[in-house]
């Protein structure tokens, strides 16, 4: 909540949440194994850093971001 | 650094020194010399320093801000060393002055790391080992570390994946060698950047393991599998399991174990030597149950 020039309570919603996300691939002893890819996240609005280990993890963690900003109704462009 | 020279500091906090000290500079001069020193040496154009240092702000804010910081930092300079930092040249492109020597220490840390990357780390020799370490003295935090902003980014992971491989070769390096105090500072190091990287716990239960000590591989273990289950909630992988229950074993340091066959012979091995435990350990409950 802030106040515009009127000093009226004004809510201003964000327009940009941003992420970074470091994806890695765990090293292998043995080349026929698969690589296992993990990733880290961190909210660059909150300075939050959590550990994923797939895309669905990501996805709620953004979802859940968006939910503690009142960004509802909502829908992805492509979902 | 030369009399008239310059050394900019990139990694941690910025700063830039000429012989006789730090040189107070604005947040925004700062970030502009930060920004022209990382940048092509063909330099920068204005309209894209402006978008890319004041990204928040309007494009004539931005233009009026730039010139702001640019004003700044060549009059810090000037009245130090009487010398123009930035060369503006054609197409209102932005330069740092090739008149003026800089030190940048990201760019010394690259050249003195790169090279030796291309190498294993088995081949590491000891001049090569120091020269990593003094490369590793120059990291004193992440490029630039309280921006976070677009054009810093990509120096910076390419930088700190530098500074992470250049801990786990020395991490193997001392290793190899038995030096065990070197292999817990390097290694404390590579964790605190990516805690989770299960090859560097490897590495770090081969070298206390090659030393014998383990108890510091016990130690290792458990920490690689409590922050795994904490962050992740995951096991460690199954090399790393083999390799703990191999390092445990008497005589069981030296060997590597590079092929699934070999890992699943280990895993097999410390399951029936669990089984054992448990099998003994169900004799003496049975007995003291008769007992009471």
């Amino acid at each position: 909540m802030t106040r515009n020039k009127k000093g009226r309570r004004v809510t201003i919603r964000l327009w940009k949440l941003r992420f970074l996300l470091d994806i890695w691939a765990e090293p292998r002893n043995a080349d026929s194994l698969p690589a296992v890819i993990r990733a880290r996240v961190r909210d660059l609005g909150t300075d939050r850093e959590r550990y994923v280990g797939s895309f669905a993890e990501i996805e709620q963690l953004v979802e859940d971001r968006l939910d503690e900003e009142g960004i509802e109704p909502r829908r992805w462009e492509r979902p | 650094m030369s009399g008239s020279g310059l050394s900019l500091k990139l990694l941690g906090t910025a700063v830039l020194h000429t012989a006789e000290g730090p040189v107070e500079l604005s947040p925004s001069a700062t970030m502009l010399c930060a920004y022209l020193a990382l940048g092509p040496r063909e330099g920068r154009s204005r309209a894209a320093a402006a978008a890319q240092l004041f990204a928040n702000c309007p494009d004539r804010a931005a233009r009026r801000r730039l010139n702001t910081a640019l004003w700044r930092l060549r009059t810090a300079i000037k009245s130090r060393l009487g010398v123009d930092l930035v060369a503006v040249g054609g197409n209102s492109r932005l330069t740092l002055s090739a008149a003026v020597p800089l030190v940048v220490d990201a760019t010394v840390f690259e050249a003195l790391v790169s090279p030796i990357l291309c190498l294993r780390a088995a081949e590491l020799t000891e001049p090569q080992a120091a020269e990593l370490e003094r490369a590793v003295l120059l990291h004193r935090g992440q490029l630039l570390e309280r921006c976070d902003d677009d054009w810093v980014l990509t120096d910076r992971y390419r930088i700190e994946n530098l500074y992470f491989s250049a801990l786990d070769y020395l991490v193997q390096y001392h290793g190899a060698r038995g030096e065990i105090g070197a292999v817990a500072k390097f290694g404390d190091l590579a964790l605190t950047v990516e805690p989770l990287r299960e090859d560097v716990h490897r590495h770090l239960m081969n070298a206390y393991g090659r030393s014998g000590r383990t108890d510091l591989v016990e130690r290792q273990f458990e920490r690689c599998r409590t922050l795994l289950l904490d962050e992740l909630g995951a096991d460690p992988m199954p090399e790393t399991l083999a390799a703990y229950a191999r390092l445990m074993r008497p005589g069981g340091a030296g060997t590597q174990l590079s092929t699934v066959a070999e890992l699943l012979a280990e895993l097999e091995r410390a399951r029936r030597d669990l089984r054992r435990l448990s099998d003994t350990v169900d004799r003496a409950l049975d007995r003291l149950r008769q007992m009471s």
